[in-house]
């Protein structure tokens, strides 16, 4: 026998109680990696979106919370052009709809000739030239979900279309978007002269300081736009504040209420054994061996629901992003460094719930534990 | 650590006015009492119920906390639950009444448990708990746990359990209480046994005659006071 062999046996003994509070670790642990690679597959997924395309500073109307519902006026983009180091600029129109099957789909529009469509990599086909309002690149992935090939046409919303080329697969945005001219899309959705968002292109890859006080005096210039460095645009965004202020509140709110679970349990073992704590000191085991046993006891519980929790988090993130139809935007495989910090996390958490219980068994000396039934 | 014992003036325990209150003195479990046992004796602490019998085996043992006094073992005096958890670890062996197995462990690793962080090897630790199965008769019932046992073979187990570190004092606070007269016999000629051949010093909490009377001294407690020491007496010299 040895040491882990006691507290392995303490858990069994009660297994329900001790399932019970591994699945309250697990759900917490699931809920965290659930709901942060939510929140994170969509920042981390537009971030390499946009540096794939070597935007260097996004502009979007101030204060928008769906960058969709952004507008800014198509005119703008001469203005931004003037300022001082900037190579291109090119005004962009998103949209988001959906193909008749309900698989959803990011549409772009981008005027023709904009150096963004040089960002695109063809595996067939090619660009549309000048006055080809009608053609379309569509993403590898799409492509395979609506069976379409170059030079194919198509029908989206009573336009009619003729695939000009199919991108290479990359990020998950370019797998699932379609491209089109902009003026096309205008007209499509009603919003004609507006755009989205701005990329701005500058001359050199300029360290961020240099972008921080250039994005400065942009923001003098045009008071009513936002301006993000690509890097920093998770972190600047709203929309990602928004969603991660409920990715961390739900996972803190979960981690809370297993610590809760954690303690009760515990305290309830050490409380019902007391009287075999007090045999264990009776035998020599001195208060440090008797702390440690509780805490490895907290240890274990902690170790097994991060484990079930990192595989129950992993599928549920999965099969979210497959039913909630948002595989087009975000990569549904969970982070490694993601789950390391929760599992952490979730250790840490099973360790400070076993510390207070585990004092309260080396408080009493140990005749006062023989003496409970 | 330990001087030879031909050299060592000290008794190997030593309490010196030592007091146990409870219930913020209303109640006077030990009231200073000062003793000393020497090794190789075979104590018996005699007394009434309630006379505070198991009070002063425990402060003997260290699981408990004097109110006031000192406690001296093999010439020094352990304060904190720490110290004397180290020696209970090595030098002293603690036998009660009842519930003295943990109910998760089998027999044989209910004896091992006292010699973790003591023995290092595990083959060694499981060695030494089949060697005390079978002195006190138990190879058979090693994967038996606590409650599939007899009260006789819990009590033998329990015996064997404070032995499993080679200790010099075995305290016992009314092992054969809850036995029938058969099973009594068997764990006192155990105890005995431990005492006479492995030279182990013995302190036995009884109030049972018979028992009393294999014990080469009786200390007589009543109200917490030691009122007479057998050892006293005229025809021990
Ligand atoms: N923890 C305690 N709290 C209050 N009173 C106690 C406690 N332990 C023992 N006593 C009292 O101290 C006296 C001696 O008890 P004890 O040492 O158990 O006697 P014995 O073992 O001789 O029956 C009894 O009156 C008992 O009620
Ligand atoms: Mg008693």
């Amino acid at each position: 026998m040895r040491f882990v062999t006691l507290p392995l046996r303490n858990l069994s003994h009660r297994p329900l109680r001790s399932l019970l509070t591994l699945l309250g670790v697990a759900v917490a642990v699931a809920a965290c990696i659930t709901f942060t690679s939510l929140s994170r597959g969509f920042e981390e997924s537009w971030v390499l979106a946009l540096e794939e395309r070597g935007t260097d500073i996004y502009v979007t109307y101030k204060g928008v919370v769906d960058i969709l519902l952004s507008s800014i006026e198509e005119e703008l983009g001469e203005e931004l052009k003037q300022a001082p180091g900037v190579r291109d600029v090119t005004g962009e129109l998103a949209w988001m709809g959906s193909l008749d099957e309900g698989q959803p789909i990011l549409v772009i529009g981008w005027p023709i000739g904009s150096y963004l469509w040089t960002t695109l990599s063809l595996q067939s086909g090619r660009l549309p030239a000048e006055g080809e309002n009608d053609r379309v690149i569509i993403g590898g992935s799409l492509s395979e979900a609506m069976a379409l090939k170059a030079g194919d046409e198509f029908n989206l919303r009573g336009h009619h279309f003729k695939v000009s080329g199919i991108a290479r697969s990359g990020g998950v945005v370019r797998n699932y978007a379609l491209v089109l001219p902009l003026p096309t899309l205008q007209k499509i959705i009603h919003r004609e002269g507006v755009v989205t968002t701005y990329n701005i292109h500058l001359e050199q890859k300029s360290d961020p300081a240099a972008i921080a006080t250039l994005i400065e005096q942009l923001k003098v210039r045009f008071p009513d736009l936002q301006f993000m460095q690509t890097s920093s645009v998770g972190r600047e965004n709203q929309t990602m504040q928004f969603f991660n202020g409920i990715a961390w509140s739900m996972s803190t709110l979960a981690f809370i209420i297993a610590f809760v679970v954690m303690l009760n349990t515990l305290f309830m073992s050490v409380t019902e054994r007391t009287r075999e704590i007090g045999i264990l000191a009776a035998v020599g085991w001195g208060p440090g061996r008797i702390f440690a046993l509780i805490l490895l006891e907290g240890g274990i519980l902690a170790t097994g629901g991060a484990l079930a929790g990192l595989l129950l988090g992993s599928e549920l993130f999965r099969l979210l992003v497959h039913l909630g139809g948002i595989s087009a935007f975000i990569d549904a495989d969970v982070e490694p460094h993601l789950m390391i910090l929760v599992a952490g996390a979730a250790l840490l958490l099973g360790l400070a719930g076993s510390f207070f219980p585990a004092l309260r068994a080396v408080r009493m000396w140990p005749a006062e534990a023989l003496r409970q039934e | 650590m330990s001087t030879p014992s031909a050299w060592n003036t000290e008794p190997l325990l030593r309490l010196h006015e030592v007091s146990r209150y409870f219930e913020e003195g209303r109640v006077q479990a030990v009231h200073g009492l000062d003793l000393s046992i020497e090794a190789g004796e075979f104590v018996a602490l005699v007394g009434r119920s309630g006379s505070g019998k198991t009070t002063l085996l425990h402060l003997m043992a260290g699981i408990e906390r004097p109110s006031t006094g000192r406690i001296w073992f093999e010439g020094m005096e352990p304060f904190r639950n720490g110290a004397w958890a180290a020696l209970r670890a090595r030098r002293i062996g603690l036998v009660f009444q009842r519930d003295n197995l943990l109910p998760t462990l089998n027999a044989q690793e209910n004896l091992e448990i006292p010699m973790i962080g003591v023995e290092a090897s595990e083959k060694r630790r499981r060695q030494r708990a089949i060697e005390l199965l079978e002195r006190v008769g138990m190879v058979h019932r090693a994967g038996h746990k606590p409650k599939q046992l007899s009260g006789g073979e819990r009590q033998r187990l329990a015996i064997a359990r404070s032995l499993v570190n080679r200790p010099v004092l075995v305290l016992a606070d009314e092992p054969t209480g809850n036995l029938d007269s058969a099973n009594a016999q068997a764990v006192m000629t155990l105890l005995r046994s431990i005492n006479e051949e492995d030279g182990v010093t013995l302190v036995v909490v009884t109030h049972d005659k018979e028992i009393a009377a294999c014990a080469r001294r009786r200390l007589y407690i009543s109200d917490g006071r030691l009122i007479l020491d057998s050892s006293d007496l005229p025809e021990h010299h």
